[in-house]
């Protein structure tokens, strides 16, 4: 029996990884201007690394979370070097386009690489739910949101009160200012792909339990995308606000209306955002600055 | 301290400066002056390294600069107040002077020189902890000067200081550069306000179409009937329509 | 000159194509008639990409639209040759839909959000079972009528059929006005507009025409593999459209089709295991965007233009008709007249009033700052009048309002007895103001005589259709249009440059060409913004001999905004001083000279307090 607030429960964990891609989105975005499509392809190198390390040469899982997250942040300084960096000067338009080439060609790659069918990780832990206050939970789905938050309070920390976080917020709100300050642009642009690999690695790893390893899984993070957009694109808050509404919605419609439907829904709702109000639902005001 | 030989810079297909030579000597105020378009701001935006020159070359204190990148050039002692200030407008005011002193390690140093810099710009204490973007156009220019001091310059640059502000405030702000210079600073300043810049500098420059055309001292500018022309314009003018108005 | 002619090119290569069958064995027979259905999408999405410069990630999406249409309409009884057209306007609504958010959206987010259109689309496909089969599929059948077409050869020669009409077609289309417009929309939008360039119409235009191609060529698809199924056209199919477009080299039609040809070949080139070839394509197209950003057409042109498709490089025309200026009625003119005739009618004009713009108390704010402060002005008819004042004094903002671009708080705008309010940006140029830009604001990839045809844009009689099958009218337009522009720039002094690129000229003659982009409209006031701006001495004074000639040989009025001073007062009758947003001076050049006020906004003020420097 389905109790609403479990799926409730779900849809907010679900939320939380939908804001967790769209944060590091955002993060990219507001350095460097672009938009990073290659979300879930990251993703997907994670968890298929996962499984290379964990399932197929049996390695310890710590060792293999821990390579796996590394391998993912080589692949983004190789993304920042060779492919967006030569493209700095050039019209907006080429670095978008090379972005949904490095898409098809990662995918490719992983393909290649991997074969297409798909793969199973063991779960980390039990699945076995347990129930706190009336809500149905599992260790997975907590541990998912724990980590979740984890990094979402690390990123806040980093930014409000280390030097270099308040270095790459200053490169986020004026390039030109921010490099007369003495700050270096370039190593800026490698730091924030540096932490999108530990994000976007981090997910994969987290999911690849739970979805499986398959060529395509990275399209799931085109909700990374719809919630970005949602939120505004301007802060993290906004993208977490925004992520767990559209992971509640999400899961609400698969259940109440149709499966097929859950899709369509979440982009039902981009286009219509779009379409009226292209700066995001959430008000400003609302949002944490960061 | 400073020394501009012969630079050409080309700014969009456009020839902005073309065979700029002149020296900003060591704890002076320099003033470059110039109708809008002149090219001052060029000029500037060259020495701190965001505009690199197809040729001539830039000193200080005799080593090369002027193929550096920005942040480079800031860490040889080159810091530059931009027009329109260019703060961090959603960073608070502490943040921002905060942000200024990022090239330097020592942070009793850094401590002290907040101290001293809060003490030109009182009132940037007791805004300290509001966003920069509420501060007032006066507040905010002390705020980008304050912000360009943390780094300890020896060179301070300063574009356009009294863009968008009232003539009292303009004022203010001259005094405290003035002040500044009189610790030790080597200013060069741009401006458009050409009477308040002559009124503090020790030598000027004038441009125009991206030539040097006059330098001299304030007084012997004020009185040269060029100076007047190369703002106010004084070619011949060609037939004009027959002087009965309608 | 002697170019080899695009046409002879193109004849050649569709005779060779046209004897493919003789020498051919049936997989390439199969294999070009795929690569002849991808050029169709192909050329459609390079209008839009290429040439509208908006980026669509949905391709496929619209394609699998016109599969799916016209096949389940052939499922059902209905003709092929009626299906397939439907099958195309279907998908040519669906574009409309997605191009009217275009105008708000852009860059990243229009790449997305075609993205999720396309994600939509196959997730529909996948599901509605009933209708589309699902995950099995549909089939799709060959037309059986009027003779049977099953046979590859036969169905390959309607394809090739087809294709050549829709190619056909898409020239037509970019050699026009309408191909001019599309290329302006990559640029800056206020630009566009002042040239009576609707903005939401063309990008929805463009939209329209890319996705019909899509259909059309889905329509075609099906029956060529015989089966559809949603996995042809998922969202990597349409980033795979993007990389065909870039590689022959987006903006020229020819490119896509080289594009299709490559891209079907390549698996037989590399004859491996089938992902790799993925890889493989991804590389290529990184590998484009950083070292070859033009693709393979941007490296052929480099060489002597052989293969180009030049817009309005056809033949000039001395119309021996006058043509009529416009289609819609501007104010005050008569259809008929030719520009010439109105000219001279307008010349004994009634009334005394010449005042012919007034700008009467207008303010204007954005957020905390105002930029115009109850400003009153009138230009006379006839006359050079000039705005200065310091910089952010708020003369650009002055222009804006006059030209609609901005809304001011208060206060109007009136132009030959025709108050503004409500009057839109793109039909400014129709009512006979027209205007330069700082920048220049020259569109990229046309040559001069084409930019300069773009001024001409609101003005012509032949509609889309006319213009897509270049009927008698539009060609007749097309070459008064090229006519008149010409002359324009002869009256500048620049026609030796008429066919060159305009962006790769030199600054000083860019702006000449921007200046006879705004005059060829004829226009009753010409603004000038900034127009010396890093123009050199000799080119100053060429300049202010122009604006003296189009004042007094052509009545044009000149409103000027400048910095330089010697331009400024060599040229003007009156001049307006602006500081702070306010009127602080206006009169003859030599009152304005001497005035203490005006000194004092541009020198500073005169010392007073004692303020001693110590």
């Amino acid at each position: 029996m389905i109790n609403f607030f479990d799926l409730i429960t779900y849809g907010i964990i679900l939320g939380g990884i939908y804001a967790i891609c769209a944060i590091g989105m955002i993060l990219i975005f507001k350095a460097t201007d672009i938009i990073s499509i290659v979300q879930g392809e990251l993703m997907a190198v994670g968890a298929y690394c996962l499984y290379s390390f964990a399932v197929v040469l049996k390695w310890p899982l710590g060792l293999s979370i821990l390579m796996a997250i590394a391998a993912v942040i080589i692949l983004c300084l190789f993304i920042e070097r060779f492919a967006l960096r030569p493209l700095i000067g050039a019209p907006l338009w080429n670095s978008i386009m090379a972005t949904v080439a490095l898409m098809i060609t990662i995918q490719a790659v992983i393909r290649v690489t991997w074969g297409p069918e798909h793969f199973s990780v063991p779960p980390y832990m039990s699945r076995t739910p347990f129930t706190i206050s009336g809500i149905r939970l599992t260790y997975e789905e907590s541990t998912i949101f724990v980590v979740c938050l984890i990094y979402v309070l690390l990123l806040f920390l980093f930014f409000k009160y280390t030097k270099i976080g308040k270095a790459m917020r200053a490169v986020q709100l004026d390039k030109e200012a921010a490099a007369l300050m003495g700050i270096s642009v370039k190593k800026v642009f490698s730091l924030v792909w540096i932490m999108n690999g530990i994000l976007m690695g981090t997910i994969g790893v987290l999911m690849a339990p739970i979805l499986g390893v398959y060529p395509t899984m990275g399209f799931i993070m085109i909700k990374g995308f719809i919630v970005a957009v949602i939120g505004g694109f301007a802060s993290f808050g906004g993208a977490i606000l925004a992520g767990l509404l559209l992971g509640v919605l999400e899961t609400l419609s698969g259940v109440y209306i149709s499966t097929a439907m859950k899709d369509i829904v979440s982009f039902a709702v981009l286009i219509l955002v779009l379409l009226i109000k292209p700066t995001g639902l959430i008000p400003e005001i609302v949002t944490k600055r960061v | 301290m400073l020394r501009i030989k012969d630079i050409e810079v080309f700014y969009s297909k456009v020839k902005a400066l073309e065979g700029i030579s002149f020296q900003v000597p060591s704890q002076g105020i320099t003033a470059l002056l110039g109708a809008n378009g002149a090219g001052k701001t060029t000029a500037l935006r060259t020495i701190c390294g965001l505009l690199r020159p197809s040729k001539g070359v830039i000193l200080l204190e005799n080593d090369e600069i002027h193929m550096l990148p920005p942040d480079k050039i800031v860490r040889k002692g080159i810091s530059m107040v931009s027009e329109g200030r260019r703060l961090f407008s959603e960073m608070t005011v502490s943040e921002n002077l905060e942000i200024g002193s990022f090239i330097r390690k020592n942070r009793s140093e850094i401590k002290d020189d907040l101290r001293t810099i809060l003490g030109y710009f009182p009132v940037l204490r007791e805004r300290s902890s509001q966003r920069a973007a509420s501060l007032s156009g006066g507040e905010q220019q002390m705020l980008a000067i304050g912000r360009a001091l943390m780094s300890r310059p020896k060179v301070l640059l300063l574009d356009e200081p009294s863009l968008g502000l009232a003539p009292l405030v303009v004022g203010e702000i001259f005094k405290i550069i003035k002040k500044l210079n009189h610790q030790g600073m080597t200013i060069l300043v741009v401006e458009q306000n050409a009477r308040m810049a002559l009124r503090y500098s020790h030598e000027a420059y004038v441009l125009e179409t991206g030539k040097i055309v006059l330098n001299g001292r304030p007084e012997d500018l004020l009185s040269n009937e060029d100076f007047y022309n190369a703002y106010l314009g004084g070619r011949k003018p060609i037939a004009q329509k027959a002087q009965s108005t309608i | 000159m002697s170019l080899i002619k695009p046409w002879q090119v193109c004849s050649i290569l569709i005779f060779l194509l046209m004897l493919t069958p003789l020498w051919a064995d049936s997989y390439f027979v199969y294999i070009f008639s795929l690569a002849l259905v991808i050029s169709i999408a192909a050329v459609g999405l390079d209008i839009l990409m290429g040439y509208a410069g908006q980026i669509c990630f949905g391709q496929a999406g619209f394609m699998a639209l016109g599969a799916y249409t016209t096949a389940y309409l052939v499922n059902h009884g209905l003709s092929f040759w009626l299906s397939l057209p439907i099958g195309g306007i279907l998908s040519g609504l669906a574009g409309l839909m997605i191009g009217l958010p275009a105008l708000r959206i852009k860059g990243h987010y229009l790449a997305l959000a075609t993205m999720s259109f396309a994600y939509i689309i196959y997730l529909i496909l996948l599901h509605w079972e009933g209708v589309t089969g699902g995950p099995r599929g549909m089939p799709a059948l060959r037309p059986e009528w009027p003779i049977s077409f099953t046979e590859d050869t036969r169905f390959f020669f309607i394809i090739l059929g087809i294709a050549i009409a829709m190619v056909a077609l898409a020239r037509n289309i970019v050699a026009s006005k309408y191909g001019r417009a599309f290329m302006s929309l990559q640029k800056d939008e206020i630009v566009s507009k002042s040239m009576g360039i609707n903005l939401l119409k063309y990008k929805t235009l463009a939209f329209m025409i890319s996705s019909f191609y899509a259909g059309i060529a889905g329509g075609l698809y099906g029956p060529l593999i015989g089966f559809l199924d949603p996995q042809s056209f998922s969202v990597i199919e349409s980033a795979y459209f993007l990389l065909i477009v870039l590689l022959g080299g987006r903006g020229t039609i020819f490119g896509a089709i080289l594009g299709a040809f490559i891209f079907v070949s390549i698996p037989e080139l590399v004859r491996r295991a089938e992902h790799f070839q993925e890889v493989i394509y991804g590389l290529i197209f990184l590998a484009i965007l950083i070292y070859m950003p033009s693709g393979i057409m941007g490296i052929f042109s480099k060489y002597k233009s052989l293969f180009t498709k030049r817009l309005g490089n056809g033949k000039l025309l001395k119309p021996l008709i006058s043509m009529p200026m416009s289609r819609s009625e501007p104010v005050g003119l008569s259809d008929t007249l030719s520009p010439i005739q109105e000219k001279q009618l307008f010349s004994s004009a009634e009334g005394s009033d010449r005042t012919f713009l007034q700008v009467m108390n207008v303010t204007m704010r954005f957020g905390g700052l105002v930029a115009l402060n109850d400003l009153s002005f009138k230009i006379e008819e006839g006359e050079v009048f000039s705005l200065i004042g310091p910089n952010g004094a708020g003369k650009t903002t002055a222009l804006n309002v006059i030209t609609r671009l901005y809304e001011p708080k208060n206060g109007e705008v009136i132009f030959r007895g025709e108050n503004f309010i409500g009057v839109k940006s793109d039909r400014i140029i129709e009512r006979g103001i027209s205007r330069t830009f700082q920048n220049v604001g020259l569109f990229e990839g046309l040559t001069a005589l084409e930019n300069v045809m773009v001024g001409l844009h609101s003005f012509g009689q032949s509609g889309f259709f006319q213009t897509v099958v270049k009927s008698r009218t539009a060609r007749q337009g097309e070459a008064w249009k090229r006519w008149r522009a010409l002359e324009m720039l002869r009256w500048v002094n620049i026609d030796d440059v008429a066919f060159h690129v305009a962006t790769d000229l030199p600054y000083g003659k860019q702006k000449l060409i921007g200046i006879a982009r705004a005059l060829v409209s004829e226009p009753r006031l010409l603004i000038l913004d900034e127009p010396a701006a890093g123009l050199s001495h000799h080119e100053g004074e060429f300049l202010m001999e122009l604006i003296r000639r189009l004042c007094d040989e052509n009545g044009c009025s000149i409103l000027l905004v400048e910095h330089d001073m010697d331009i400024v007062m060599g040229v003007s009758d009156r001049i307006l001083v602006l500081n702070f947003g306010k009127k602080i001076a206006e009169g003859r050049p030599e009152q304005i000279r001497n005035d203490p006020l005006v000194v004092e906004a541009y020198l500073g003020e005169e010392e007073i307090e004692g303020d001693a420097s110590d």
